[in-house]
């Protein structure tokens, strides 16, 4: 990925540079000559002017705006039509049955297309003895952004990217060097979004990808004469990050207080040491090479090729019973692992143990409300959460269709009240926004593959999926930024990566997009320098590849700027938009489109998506 | 731009804000008219030229986070037989070689000689010719423990002991028994900030974004890349032509609002906050040193440091006379490979800190800057395989003409397991505070004794700070 970025920022400066000039253009080079000029009452299509101009038909359509600015990773007018016609409830239930999508799959393809593209440029032979060729994480951000912009299950899509937040792997390790890894990792977040959390935690543990991020891959049972003992990485943020927490909770989310006014903690050093225990013995289910089938050898353990690269990243771990710590385990709340079961049966009692503490659904609880709705949900709300995690209705624990839809048409997610409370609401998150933005005006090229590579973005806006620092994910469940919010005893998560750089390049960014039409960094061809590489010059791209956004509709306000801010603020808003950010951005708008109806209407999407009102999510 | 170059028109608007920080949030007014002042003065970028005479006073903090929790124990490592021998006993697979240690020319009080991981030739240099240090042991503390209230659990132990999240936190913090977001650091910028001519700019530079040490009270961070001049501004107030304009006030206007929702509030103010900063950052730094040449390029730790030195040699023109900086390099959470992985990281360390002091020697300043490590925890001496774990106290290092160097500070542990500090699994109790660490440093960089409490609220937990210094590893 590094090796993408020296090149990229010279595009975004050298962009700069040529739109300066451009636009000086625009005002002094005869450049409105042959724009055509056209109002709204000429426009073809008058159905969205119907809508705009019906106002109790906004009111529904924000609201659905609103809604889907929760539930998906981006939408466009029909979309919004289409859940106001449906009714949420039916909306989600028509997302849930849509059929699945494969991450891997898409990736898959991406990575042969690639693979073939690099064998006719350079020959088979010297890419295979290169030695530098490998299937790296950005075919895998290819696929993601190609099945995130042309997927239809948005509900399903928008869970597993915030499920990767809480489960989190990070191709900023050798994970960079298994695509199909992080995308068959993404898969079992995705495809256990609405299933029940037990599968999703046991997926996640036994999955290669974790394995190797928490080093339980290749975990041995203890050797007291030598001074080792099992790695304690999983046991521990399996406890911390994945399931219950530092501190015993109440189910609306707050601390369980002691009789000295202290909180209690879940678990001890020596409780990790336990669960240590439980996590060996899993090794690599079969070797692979990516130009070589492997799959026959053996796999030994303690060979050193039982790692990323060369091992299987698409099965689940096996377990080597010899290498799994024998004897009893004492997990949490005095329950044994009796000795003499195998490796994945103590495997799955743990999770049981974990699965059952009291603790999930409010932890796992608020964090999605924090990921999907809003910073500072209320003990009421996460304590219905909870109540819905405990028990579906049907008496099943940890139905996760259940709980994602009882905080999505939750009153404190849904009510127009809490549109108005001043500390409601929460920051939408980079990569939504850049998802949004494409998705709402369906982002597309004539090549139809939507490849983004994404590490400009990245870059200047501090995320990208599966691309977190650390396992503490891109920001803190619990971070308060300085000010107003901090004063308030509340919490802004999202706020943790806007920084003095990001949040300017943040503007600097939706304004190369358009204002320099450069949406997404899509390449498709091989380099012609770098073996093994794709083509990262601009000047070589395939022009098939290069993304346009339909701005048709917004087009056809041009001539009634008040009218194509209404829009945005339904598409964008979600009626958020408020009447003075209204003012000024159609005020410059029918100046700019003076000269330019095109640039004018991109001027005004920019300043829409800039703004306080889009960048908060209410 | 003339009118912030301007010493008298600078007066003028800090009694117009009635002595307010401008690092600090709220003075949405002065963010206003430095916008203004922004699009109005795009075409006109004059000479640079220096704000303040030059200055001897200057000082600054350098502090680097080593993220996830080095195994310090074997990067300062004892080579006198008996301790090493215990050393060896303890970490099994993972003990270093003796004869592949680097040799320090340092004997302590107990005869105890010190070698460095072998991966770190340009930080035994340092050490060796008396500009770098290394505190043993230290660790966040509430109070001094030992071992056996550990066990009984009648200790008053730091909260999420072991745990990232938490140590990484109190380092920064100094508040093992809370969950503050505010940090020593800001809080020293809180004290020291009016010794700058220039409070426009916050003297707490990061290059890891927002971070913990860095937030005070009133003041903090500033946060730069380590690409380019550094700060980042709105590109099109950079673009001076009618569109440029037109789209740029009307990007004022909007973010210029007040907002009731806090929300919308705190995204406002950050967008306004940096960019006025960035106005006085990007003409500072404009005429200094690219100091090319002196930094390896794909050295993540180097090209921050790079970019750290740069911003100290535009410190003059910015009008500061106090700084702190701060930067993350992660990954050093070795639970897998730790053998491996250490001798690549630490070697970026080190290459990275030479290459710095070679840059601050350039500019006659490494007596004005120091440069210190924190990191989560040390890890377990045991082995689980190829990796440690999460443990407590550890070895941190401090670099510059200001150090007492070539002397290991503190108490150096013994290692052998069971002893009376380990608390099992080869997890070491701290045998010094993290806060008297934290004192030294604040008191060099200028924080006065009276002013320590407020700094670091747990020192008088250990440490008389009228008695003078806690370590001694600084020449105030």
């Amino acid at each position: 990925m590094k090796r993408f970025l020296p090149f990229l920022s010279l595009v975004l400066c050298g962009a700069y540079t040529t739109h300066g000039q451009t636009a000086s253009d625009y005002f002094g080079a005869g450049r409105i000559n042959g724009v055509q000029v056209s109002s709204s009452s000429q426009a073809q299509n008058t159905n969205h002017q119907s809508t705009i101009n019906g106002a109790g038909m906004d009111a529904h359509l924000k609201d659905a705006s609103r809604f889907l600015g929760q539930a998906t990773m981006g939408y466009d007018y029909n979309d919004i039509q289409t859940a106001s016609e449906s009714g949420f409830d039916t909306w989600i239930d028509n997302q849930v049955a849509l059929p699945l999508m494969s991450f891997k799959d898409t990736t898959e393809m991406v990575w042969n297309h690639f693979m073939q593209a690099y064998f006719d440029t350079w020959g088979e032979e010297e890419v295979v003895n290169s030695g530098g060729v490998f299937p790296l994480s950005i075919y895998y951000r290819m696929g993601w952004w190609n099945n995130t912009l042309k997927g239809d299950d948005q509900l399903r899509q928008r869970m597993a990217f915030a499920l990767s937040e809480i489960f989190v792997i990070s191709e900023k390790s050798q994970l960079e060097l298994s695509a199909l890894g992080l995308a068959d990792y993404y898969d079992k977040l995705y495809q256990n979004a609405f299933g029940n959390f037990r599968d999703l935690l046991e997926a996640v543990t036994l999955h290669p990808s974790m394995g190797f991020y928490l080093s339980h891959l290749n975990n041995e049972r203890s050797n007291p004469d030598e001074n080792i003992r099992p790695d304690e990485n999983y046991a521990r943020e399996v406890m911390q990050l994945f399931t219950i927490g530092l501190f015993e909770l109440n189910q609306d989310g707050s601390l369980v207080i002691d009789a000295n006014g202290n909180p209690i903690p879940t678990y001890d050093n020596s409780d990790i040491g336990e669960f240590a225990k439980v996590f060996t013995g899993l090794g690599p289910a079969e070797y692979y090479w990516h130009f070589e089938d492997f799959s026959f050898v053996p796999v030994q353990w303690g060979d050193p090729n039982n790692t990323v690269p060369t091992i299987n990243m698409v099965l689940p771990m096996q377990m080597f019973e010899e290498w799994h710590e024998p004897g009893e385990k004492f997990l949490l709340n005095d329950q044994v692992i009796p000795a003499e079961q195998t490796g994945l049966e103590d495997i799955s009692d743990a999770l049981d143990n974990l699965f059952n503490h009291p603790n999930v659904g409010p932890f796992i609880g608020k964090q999605l409300i924090q990921r999907l709705v809003k910073s500072n949900p209320t003990p009421a709300y996460i304590e219905r959460i909870s109540e819905v995690f405990a028990d579906n209705g049907n008496g099943v624990r940890g139905d996760m269709r259940a709980v994602v839809k009882a905080i999505l048409l939750d009153p404190e997610a849904r009510d127009c009240e809490w549109i108005a409370f001043d500390a409601s609401g929460k920051m939408r998150e980079p990569m939504v926004r850049y998802t949004q933005t494409m998705r709402a005006f369906n982002a597309h090229n004539e090549s139809e593959k939507l490849w983004n590579i994404a590490a400009l973005f990245e870059f200047a806006c501090k995320q990208h999926v599966l691309s977190s620092p650390s396992v503490f994910n891109f920001f803190l469940p619990s971070h308060a930024p300085h000010g107003p919010i901090f004063d308030a005893g509340l919490v802004a998560p999202e706020f943790e990566i806007l920084t003095s750089a990001s949040a300017m390049n943040y503007i600097n960014m939706v304004y190369f997009w358009f204002l320099a039409d450069y949406y997404m960094e899509v390449t498709t061809l091989p380099s012609q320098v770098a073996i093994g590489f794709p083509e990262s010059n601009i000047e070589m791209l395939d022009p098939d590849d290069l993304v346009s956004l339909d701005l048709t509709e917004e087009l056809a306000l041009a001539g009634q700027m008040s009218d194509l801010l209404d829009r945005l603020d339904i598409l964008l808003t979600g009626g958020n938009l408020s009447d003075e950010s209204k003012q000024v951005i159609a005020e410059t708008a029918n100046t700019l489109a003076l000269f330019d109806q095109t640039i004018a209407v991109k001027s005004a999407i920019f300043l829409t998506l800039i703004s306080p009102d889009y960048v908060i999510q209410k | 731009m003339s009118s912030k170059n301007n010493h008298i028109r600078r007066i003028d608007r800090r009694k117009f804000l009635g002595q307010a920080s401008c690092a600090a949030l709220g003075s949405a007014t002065f963010f206003n008219s430095v916008l203004n002042l922004g699009l109005m003065n795009a075409l006109a970028k004059p000479a640079m030229q220096p704000l303040l005479p030059a200055t001897e006073n200057y000082k600054a903090l350098v502090c680097i986070l080593l993220a996830g929790g080095n195994d310090s124990f074997n990067m300062l490592v004892p080579v006198t037989p008996d301790p090493y021998a215990a050393y060896a006993a303890s970490r099994s697979n993972l003990a270093l070689q003796q004869n592949i240690l680097l040799p320090l020319n340092y004997t302590d009080g107990n005869g105890h000689q010190y070698g460095l991981h072998p991966a770190m030739p340009e930080v035994q240099q340092l050490f060796n010719s008396g500009q770098a240090a290394f505190v043993a042991n230290v660790g966040t503390l509430i109070n001094n423990v030992t071992k056996q209230e550990v066990l009984a659990g009648t200790a008053q132990l730091p909260l999420g002991l072991l745990s990232h999240a938490d140590q990484i936190r109190q380092w920064q913090t100094s508040l093992p028994q809370e969950r503050t977001s505010k940090g020593w650091g800001g809080r020293i910028a809180d004290i020291l900030q009016t010794l700058n001519d220039n409070t426009d700019v916050s003297m707490s530079i990061s290059l890891a974004g927002v971070n913990t040490f860095q937030t005070g009270n009133q003041i903090v961070e500033y946060a730069i890349q380590n690409t380019e001049n550094g700060s980042v501004g709105i590109a099109m107030f950079d673009e001076n032509d009618p569109f440029n304009n037109l789209l740029g006030n009307a990007a004022q206007s909007l973010l210029e609002q007040q907002y009731s929702d806090i929300f919308k509030q705190t995204y406002r103010d950050k967008v306004i906050n940096s960019q006025a900063q960035h106005e006085f950052f990007s003409e500072a730094i404009a005429g200094v040193d690219p100091f090319d040449g002196f930094f390896t390029q794909g050295n993540p730790v180097s090209k921050d440091l790079q970019m750290v030195a740069r911003s100290i040699a535009a410190a003059e023109t910015l009008g500061h006379t106090r700084q702190t900086y701060f930067l993350t390099f992660g990954g050093w959470d070795h639970h897998d490979e730790v053998l491996n992985n250490q001798q690549a990281m630490l070697a970026l360390v080190s290459q990275a800190l030479g290459e710095f002091n070679n840059a601050l020697t350039q500019l006659q300043m490494t007596d004005k800057v120091t440069t210190f490590t924190i990191s989560d925890f040390a890890r377990t001496l045991t082995s689980n395989g190829n990796g440690t774990d999460h443990a407590w106290g550890g070895n941190t290092l401090v670099m510059g003409g200001a150090v007492n160097g070539g002397q290991v500070y503190g108490n150096f542990p013994d290692l052998t397991l069971n002893s009376d500090l380990e608390v099992g699994g080869g997890i070491l109790i701290p045998t010094t505070a993290a806060d008297l660490y934290f004192a030294e440093l604040a008191l060099w960089l200028g924080v006065q004794p009276g002013d320590m409490q407020y700094v670091l609220p747990n020192l008088s937990n250990f440490f008389d700070i009228a008695n003078g210094q806690p370590l001694g590893f600084l020449n105030l």
